[in-house]
């Protein structure tokens, strides 16, 4: 474990500012405001080739550079954390709020912002409530309002919580929710480095990225390229969950495998089970299974074995796991958070959820399965049938966003992987799985929410 | 030789049964697809099948059909759903018994019957309104007193209505399922599986294959 | 100077150098920059299907109809999100495409209930059309449907059924777009998306009944229409609207000779596809039972039906005996709600029977020489590339709704600075970089005085009592609009005051920053019958009696083979005064309401009881018509044909489509009858193109007005002969009383009129009129909303409840003119239309006076 972000998180009370600065907090911002301009800020944070820890992995450096030269421009945190799976940001702002703070006055100042809001979840009422704090603390200290640290700069932080929609995460939609619209995404272009938060250039980068900042100026973006491997440099948080004897938040060096993460941080599956699959990267994202777990931690060699490394959720499922049933409690997910303004999302998702619970539920019919792939293919035309999915596949899409193709992987490589548990179901009528558990597929219709 | 072969002919016929009846003392059974005059059904629960559609209005090609829809009375719904037919004419002179407005009808409110009696002596008298149209209660058809008053309570009983077993869509797999019952009214629309043996009739019990009247 | 100004296409042509090469399906076309795919796909030839896009609204891509391929492009973009760029191909067949087409009408289908039997829209609904041109045949969904209560009533016009719903977006952002009404917006999220309303709070706008007619589905039905007919019933002809002097383009659609349904018309020169409500709804009227059916005469004091002939030469005689005693014993009043064509025989005759006492504004208007001779004058479509706007007039709001849209949307869209001169605020308020909120009846002073500043003449305090910040702003915006096409849109601000000098002000205010001039009017034809010669002092065609002895009225005389009378007429209010002394021995009235519709009612009542013989032309027994010795049954719009000209003097047709009731006939007929009558002469006339022909020829402004160049939706503008050219403007002092409230009488959208309180659809609108009042005032009175309080006026009192509304400035007191204030007013609308209601805010009203004043008493509180 090469920890990074996640340092502070065992030190007690780390959350107060007092020791905060204490355990090193703070000296970065120093570091940056009264020895460097902004623009080496920026250059070293290019430096240090990290790619956003959101989900997507674009290069933070290059998208810092996309903003056209208006002012004001706004920087927006993302802390809508959301995605199944995933809880590293709800630690980071738990345990550390002070370092995301001082992570996002640093990439103010290096992206010469006034004005930054951080979108934070709504139901992270203890990390909203830290974080609420630590802003307090900070203007109080000195690190944020006018003049910061005796310089020109100024700053304000607003923390912002959503009322609970997955699609907020979404950063134009997040952008929609800040200005008080519905949380619908816009259409891309302009994207919102161009035209973000009041139609004004905006970044938007996710908890983790913002929290690297102080360590890359720290120690320099030279530092932060050593880590890793040569496409996807430095640490990533990976949440581990599921089926596994420990699960739990892990910073590990890019490159490490899937095996190791679930072997020797998880330990193992649990019960000494049989894996079954594992969700690499967050519900969106293809599922892998047994022989994909050499794989490394890599963005780019996740992409070439067809899934993605996403938010770095990686879910468990042991041989115990009904696919069915994990497949339709995905596209419930999918559907109950479709913001509703695209129709193949807005009306797919919903069919395919109604398609999936009535195969769990065990009043299935043969033709169910390939009707599941075509109605996925209203929402990603070129979807194959056969095969193992790949995420490839999702292009092109025909909705604005991507939750709605979220949503057909979430159907789609499952029943691509286990096409035969699917017609089990459907010719059983009920839950192979449940023989001999006692479950019932009645106990599972009640116990659905 | 050849004169005597023309009074062979006349022999002949002179044994034969003689082809007219007396009619209307006799009455000679009617092929089961007869076009007789309209009726409007009901559903057992006694609502009007009729939604004020206007689609046989639409679709008539001798335009003798009028329609006005209006909402249902929300205390006292005169059919299913938000709309019910409140004038529904037909101009049985001017009909050409094609039956067009029957396969128009989503609802199936509209069938043909096998009454065709009805002499008229003023061209009003043609014009046959909802209050004659609409079968009864029991789903028995009305009759228009002065115009149809030699039909026997018994002849009404008989009329029985038809239904083009047509699959919607034309769906060539369509499955054996009766569409279109239990019903108060005439006529049922069969599968089209078994739609080469037509019933001539009617009556509650339809629904089940057996119960079908024979011929 | 005039001409270069009133072309702004032509600049707009030379500006867009280079066009770009657009290729879609295998053909190429030509298109602006900034043009959309789907609208360059439309300009080929090619049809995208598509729900979410309107040509009027900004696009979403919500929808996803319309997602093509495009060459050298990822994905699949949207055809009406994505601009055109230089040598694009673009597939919209390609098997990719199809399928995303089936899977959206598939998916789109999948919750949307098969009612299409009973559906309004089915039949003309564009998700039935399309998903036969490009849906998958049959749908797969087994699930059970998506369900809501069918349908709930967003406002008493429009109701909504939610499970027909497509979630397209159109009438949201129709509501909050072009409406600026966004009362209605999505509510609950993903499968579970539903259009609806606030709390409480219905779709009260104004231009609800647009979402209708947006709607791409059978969602949003209209409660007037609901069940009447099935599209395949309807016959339609295009017309003009009547309802106000906009002029908006109408499909009118009748089936069994009777209107059901009048949509919008996409005229980029007047109303841009936009109805309001009024218009739309307000049809009801032409099949009510009061409609009168046959002439009718008086005996032994009872009006008893007569036959035409005896109706005509009682009608006849009666003027005749009149005329004898000199011109200034008749009076002609009304045309404005006529066609153009009728209102020309009226004018003829009031000049055959020997009188210039003619006049179609019914004291409500401004000068007849300023409405048909601004100049420079401004279009509708002149607003769009407006440097500023300078309003003063009306709450265009209610009274021109769809000009109010096209000036908010100049404002809101373009960015064209707006100027407010009102003596409260209005609808535009919200929209206005300005508004200039001024003591009622001195909008002429003001005026005068921005043109003054506006060349640098310094005023050292704004008149009629304007904020001084304001009025230097708007000096600023119209300092800077100077020279580029500025418009003053200048009418009566209200019923309560005389806005004697507004004409010559908005003119020498369009003069002093070089812009032009749009007057306005309130009933729909006034500009049609001001041109076709329904003023004292004007000719048909417009030009001055005074000064016409050229060309115009030797032509003229040349047509009626008469000399046209060359003493001064009266205007309305003159005759109607005069009248009130007992000195007119005949009043002729064509749609003229002296009760209801003229703005001193006590002047009206009086000027009707003295006058020995009154001719009623009308449509409804008005009060007015109950007091007349000849009445006769008159069609009206949608029943005869004709033209109608707008405030732009824009000339279009009416087209007649249904029947009028029993022997009721075109205004033209009848007056040709009684003119024949008169003169001694035949009639000329045996159909609507005779009489245009004839004004026509005699009138030298529509020399280019032709029957073929009026055919269509942009129709010809026709200019006055003689331009206003206002002598030098004196304004009169106007003093005023402290203890008084300054009345502001404007007109409400829907009111209580003759025609609005018989269309049903209006019915359940609450149209009980109150007094507004500041809160400071209200505080002052010591009294709440909706108490009842007497409005002490010089014709009469007036007891009304009074609200709290901070729209009205302090010291002016607004009421609704075309409403009943008492209390009873909404009982008396249930129980059919009493013939005098007792009340009325104009009864308050002194129309000779310049502004009214009232004093506001409380009441005692009731033991």
């Amino acid at each position: 474990m090469t920890e990074v972000l996640l340092t502070r998180i065992s030190e007690p009370e780390a959350w107060r500012i007092d020791r905060y600065k204490e355990l090193g907090g703070y000296e970065a911002l120093a570091k940056a405001l009264k020895s460097m301009t902004p623009e080496e800020v920026a250059e070293e944070v290019k430096t240090s080739e990290i790619r956003g820890r959101g989900g997507a992995g674009f290069p933070t450096g290059v998208k810092w550079g996309f903003l056209p030269d208006v002012y004001p421009r706004y920087l927006v945190i993302n802390a809508d954390e959301g995605e199944p799976g995933t809880f590293k940001d709800r630690e980071l702002i738990e345990f550390d709020p002070h370092q995301l703070v001082e992570g996002t006055i640093i990439a103010a100042y290096a992206l010469k912002v006034n004005w930054s809001a951080i979108y934070i979840r709504g139901e992270m009422v203890l990390g909203a409530a830290r974080l609420e704090n630590a802003v307090r603390d900070a203007y109080g200290a000195g690190y944020l309002g006018k003049n910061i640290l005796g310089t020109e700069f100024d700053l304000d932080i607003v923390v912002h919580r959503g009322a609970g929609a997955y699609i907020c995460g979404e950063e134009t939609a997040l952008l929609s929710s800040l200005e008080g619209q519905r949380g619908e995404p816009r259409l891309k272009p302009p994207f919102p480095a161009v035209e973000g938060l009041y139609a004004k250039p905006t970044i938007v980068n996710n908890v983790e990225t913002i929290s690297a900042v102080p360590h890359i100026v720290n120690k320099g973006g030279a530092w932060y390229a050593s880590l890793g491997t040569e496409k996807s440099r430095g640490t990533k948080i990976f949440s581990l969950s599921g089926h596994v004897n420990r699960p739990g938040n892990y910073e590990v060096e890019l490159g490490t495998t899937f095996r190791s993460l679930i072997d020797d941080y998880g330990l193992g599956v649990r019960g000494g089970n049989k894996l079954k699959a594992v969700i690499p990267g967050g519900a969106s994202s293809v599922w892998f299974v047994e022989e994909d777990l050499d794989t490394p931690l890599d963005f780019d060699a996740i992409a070439a074995a067809g899934s993605m490394l996403g938010s770095g959720a990686v879910i468990v499922m042991d041989e115990t796991t009904c696919a069915v049933r994990a497949a339709a409690r995905l596209v419930k997910f999918f559907s109950h958070e479709s913001c509703g303004q695209c129709t193949p999302c807005r009306e797919g998702c919903a069919w395919m959820y109604k398609i999936l619970t009535r195969i769990e539920e065990g009043a299935g019919r043969s033709e169910d399965l390939d009707l599941l792939l075509s109605v996925g293919s209203g929402i990603t035309p070129a979807l194959k049938t056969e095969g193992r999915m790949a995420m490839s596949e999702v292009l092109p899409y025909t909705t604005i966003c991507v939750l709605g193709p979220s949503a057909v992987t979430a159907m789609a490589a499952p029943l691509r992987l286990f096409r035969e548990e699917f017609e089990e179901h459907i010719r059983l009528g009920a839950c192979p799985k449940a023989a001999g558990t006692g479950i019932t597929t009645q106990d599972r219709k009640a116990s659905r929410g | 030789m050849g004169k005597f072969s023309g009074f062979a002919v006349t022999l002949r016929h002179m044994f034969r049964k003689p082809v007219t009846t007396q009619y209307p003392k006799e009455v000679r059974e009617k092929p089961v697809r007869f076009h007789g005059r309209h009726v409007l059904n009901r559903y057992p629960d006694g609502m009007e099948k009729c939604i004020g559609c206007e689609l046989c209005a639409a679709v008539c090609p001798a335009k003798c059909i009028y329609v006005r829809g209006k909402d249902n009375p929300p205390g006292n719904p005169v059919s299913p759903g938000e709309r019910y037919g409140y004038v529904y004419e037909i101009n049985l002179l001017r009909c050409i018994f094609c039956g067009l407005c029957v396969e128009a009808c989503p609802t199936t409110a509209i069938t043909m019957s096998n009454m065709f009696e009805f002499s008229v002596t003023d061209r009003n008298q043609a014009i046959f309104t909802k209050e004659h149209l609409l079968v009864g209660e029991d789903g028995k058809p009305n009759r228009k007193l002065g115009v149809e008053a030699d039909v026997t309570a018994d002849a009404l009983e008989e009329a029985g209505g038809w239904m083009r077993a047509t699959a919607p869509g034309g769906n060539a797999n369509f499955k054996e399922e009766v569409l279109w019952s239990p019903e108060a009214g005439v006529g049922t629309r069969l599968p089209e599986g078994v739609a080469d043996n037509h019933p001539r009739d009617i009556g509650a019990d339809t629904r089940s294959p057996e119960g079908r009247v024979e011929q | 100077m005039a001409d270069t100004k009133a072309s702004p296409e032509a600049e707009e042509s030379q500006a867009s150098p280079e066009r770009l090469k657009v290729t879609i399906d295998g053909v190429t076309t030509e298109v602006e920059p900034g043009t959309l795919l789907i609208e360059a796909a439309l300009k080929a030839g090619k049809y995208i299907p598509h729900f979410c896009w309107h040509p009027r609204m900004k696009p979403v891509a919500k929808c996803r109809m319309c997602l093509v391929e495009v060459e050298d492009q990822r994905g699949l973009p949207p055809a009406c999100t994505t601009p055109c760029s230089n040598e694009m191909v673009v597939h919209t067949d390609t098997p990719i495409v199809q399928q995303v087409q089936e899977s959206v009408l598939e998916l789109l289908l999948a919750n949307h209930p098969l009612d299409c039997p009973v559906c309004d829209r089915g039949g003309e609904c564009p998700l039935q059309d399309q998903t036969m041109a490009y849906g998958p045949g049959e749908s797969r969904f087994v699930e059970e449907k998506r369900h809501y209560e069918k349908p709930i009533a967003l406002s008493e016009l429009v109701l909504l059924d939610r499970e027909r719903c497509i979630l397209c977006d159109r009438c949201t952002r129709f509501a909050d777009e072009v409406a600026g009404d966004p009362l209605i917006a999505f509510v609950e999220r993903g499968n579970r998306t539903h259009v609806l309303t606030f709390p409480d709070e219905p779709f009260r706008s104004y231009f609800s009944g647009n979402t209708i007619e947006a709607c791409p589905v059978g969602a949003l039905t209209a409660v007037p229409y609901r069940f009447k007919a099935r599209p395949w019933d309807l016959e339609e002809v295009e017309s003009t609207c009547a309802q106000c002097a906009v002029g908006c383009r109408v499909k009118l659609q009748s089936s069994s000779s009777r209107v059901l349904r009048v949509l919008g018309v996409d005229s980029e020169e007047v109303n841009q596809g936009w109805l309001c409500d009024k218009g739309r709804f307000g049809f009801e009227y032409l099949h009510h039972d009061d409609r009168l059916t046959a002439p009718m005469i008086r005996i032994d004091g009872e009006l008893v039906e007569a036959s035409w002939g005896e109706a005509l030469d009682a009608a006849a005689d009666g003027i005749k005996r009149a005329a004898k005693e000199g011109p200034d014993a008749l009076g002609f009043l009304g045309g404005s709600r006529s066609t153009t064509e009728s209102a020309y025989a009226f004018s003829k005759l009031a000049r055959i029977a020997g009188t210039n006492n003619v006049d179609a504004q019914l004291g409500d208007g401004l000068e007849a020489a300023f409405l048909v001779g601004a100049n420079p004058r401004a279009s509708i479509a002149n607003l769009d590339s407006a440097a500023a706007i300078v309003v003063a007039g009306p709450d265009l709001k209610e009274e021109l709704p769809v000009l109010y849209l096209r000036v908010k949307q100049a404002a809101l869209k373009n960015g064209v600075p707006l100027i407010e001169c009102s003596p409260m605020q209005t609808g535009l308020s919200r929209y206005a970089a300005v508004s200039l909120i001024h003591r009622a009846g001195e909008t002429a002073q003001l005026l005068s005085a921005l043109a003054g500043a506006a060349q640098r003449e310094p005023t050292d305090r704004p008149p009629a009592g304007a904020s001084a910040t304001d009025f230097q702003r708007a000096v600023e915006i119209i300092s800077e609009a100077c020279d580029k096409n500025a418009v003053v849109i200048a009418g009566r601000t209200g019923l309560a005051t005389s806005d004697g000098e507004l004409g010559a002000s908005a003119t020498q205010l369009a003069e002093a920053i070089g812009g032009l001039v749009l007057p306005v009017a309130h009933r729909a034809n006034t500009m049609g019958a001001l041109f076709a010669g329904c003023a004292p002092d004007l000719l048909p065609g417009g030009s001055r009696l005074a000064d016409g002895d050229g060309g115009s009225r030797a032509a003229i005389e040349k047509a009626w083979g008469r000399a046209v009378p060359s003493h001064e007429g009266r205007d309305a209010s003159g005759i109607v005064t005069e009248a009130a002394r007992g000195n007119v021995g005949a009043l002729v009235l064509m749609g003229a309401d002296l009760i209801d519709d003229f703005p001193d009612r006590s002047l009206g009542l009086e000027a009707i009881g003295r006058t020995g013989f009154i001719v009623a032309i009308d449509i409804f027994m008005t009060p007015t018509a109950a007091a007349a010795d000849v009445v006769f049954p008159a069609a009206t719009f949608g029943e005869q044909s004709g033209c109608v000209v707008n405030i732009e003097g824009r000339v279009t047709r009416q087209v007649a489509k249904v029947a009028p009731p029993g022997s009721s006939q075109p205004e033209w007929y009848l007056l040709d009858q009684l003119t024949s009558r008169i003169s001694g002469k035949p009639a000329r006339w045996t159909s609507h193109q005779d009489v245009f022909e004839e004004m026509a020829a005699a009138a030298p402004a529509f020399a280019e007005v032709t029957r073929a160049s009026i055919e269509g939706a942009k129709g010809t503008v026709v200019r006055a002969s003689d331009t206003y050219a206002p002598q030098e403007i004196e304004h009169p002092p106007i003093a005023t009383d402290q203890y008084n409230h300054r009345v502001i009488a404007g007109r409400k959208l829907y009111g209580d009129g003759q025609v609005s309180g018989r269309c049903t659809a209006f019915r359940r609108i609450d149209t009980k009129a109150v007094a507004r009042l500041n809160s400071r005032d209200m505080s002052r009175l010591g009294v709440e909303d909706g108490v009842a309080v007497r409005l002490r006026g010089a014709r009469a009192d007036l007891e009304i409840a009074v609200m709290t509304d901070d729209s009205v400035p302090e010291g002016s007191v607004s009421v609704p003119f075309n409403r009943i204030a008492t209390s009873s007013g909404a009982d008396e609308k249930e129980t059919g239309e009493s013939a005098l209601h007792p009340i009325r805010v104009a009864d308050l009203i002194d129309s000779t006076a310049a502004v009214n004043e009232v004093r506001i008493e409380t009441l005692e509180s009731p033991a």
